[in-house]
């Protein structure tokens, strides 16, 4: 979901840290692992948001005049490391789409197809119903081909 | 026709990629990362600067510092009240015993 490797690492560090501090508030309602993917899905989004503001702040300050390019600014392009080889340059394409998603979407896109979740599961961690797991799924689906599909025409005019 | 059909397959491909999709595995020593930072964050730090970085307890010492100023302003002020009160006290004492200069001023009829 971050697409960044060293944001993933800091991510999981914050998520056992947050477990730490927070392990006597769980209550057992659900599923332990449902309640780590909950935090883990609320980290990483506030890190998405921070990373966002970041790149907002720094896109206003090269208006500024301050040509100093952040590491924020600079666009990787992220390969999962769990992507078979032959596959890597679609997933690549993938990805960035993924990216663009609105928050939700990608929460619900990414631990049903990259976590192999179920949709039950799904609606639990987002504290959603079933019926709007698959809406967002949908949606989600949808987005993805809008975006790749400007991407290939944009890439492979030929 | 055949673009439409080659971006298609394509955009088919890129949905597909994602099958079979391995879980991503953390760097090495990621465990003691995880207790380098915890030890950071979560063990209290009783370095010589420690209260400062402890926002709430500075807040409240804060407040403390205002009311004890406050107080102080308030006994003060009133303190003042009292001392005017006895000097006026003392004035009356003072013009009860001895008398004030205009009593003499008769002597200058003569």
């Amino acid at each position: 979901m971050l697409q960044n490797e060293s944001d993933a690492e800091e991510t999981a560090q914050d998520v056992f840290i947050e477990v730490h501090r927070s392990i006597s508030a769980f209550r057992g309602e659900s599923k332990l692992s449902t309640w780590l993917y909950r935090i883990a899905t609320t980290k990483s989004l506030e890190l998405i948001r921070k990373n966002k503001r970041q790149k907002r702040f720094a896109f206003l300050q090269s208006l500024a005049g301050n040509d100093e390019k952040s590491d924020s600014l600079k666009q990787a392009h992220f390969i999962h490391p769990g992507i078979e080889m032959e596959q890597k340059e679609n997933a690549e394409a993938l990805f960035q789409a993924i990216g663009q998603l609105p928050e939700t979407q990608k929460v619900a896109f990414t631990l049903h197809k990259i976590e192999g979740l179920a949709y039950q599961q799904i609606s639990e961690i987002m504290e959603t119903s079933v019926s709007s797991v698959e809406s967002l799924m949908f949606r989600a689906r949808k987005n993805l081909q809008k975006t790749l599909k400007g991407y290939y025409e944009k890439n492979f005019k030929d | 026709m055949k673009n439409e059909n080659n971006i298609e397959n394509k955009i088919n491909q890129a949905l597909n990629s994602i099958e079979g999709i391995e879980s991503a595995e953390v760097k090495p020593f990621f465990y003691t990362r995880l207790q380098a930072k915890m030890e950071n964050e979560i063990a209290p730090s009783y370095g010589r600067f420690s209260i400062l970085a402890n926002l709430k307890l500075s807040l409240a010492m804060l407040a403390v510092f205002f009311v004890f100023n406050l107080t102080s302003l308030v006994f003060l002020t009133n303190s003042q009240d009292t001392s005017s009160t006895a000097t006026s006290a003392l004035d009356e004492f003072s013009e009860e015993y001895f008398s004030s200069p205009n009593v003499y001023d008769y002597l200058n009829e003569y």
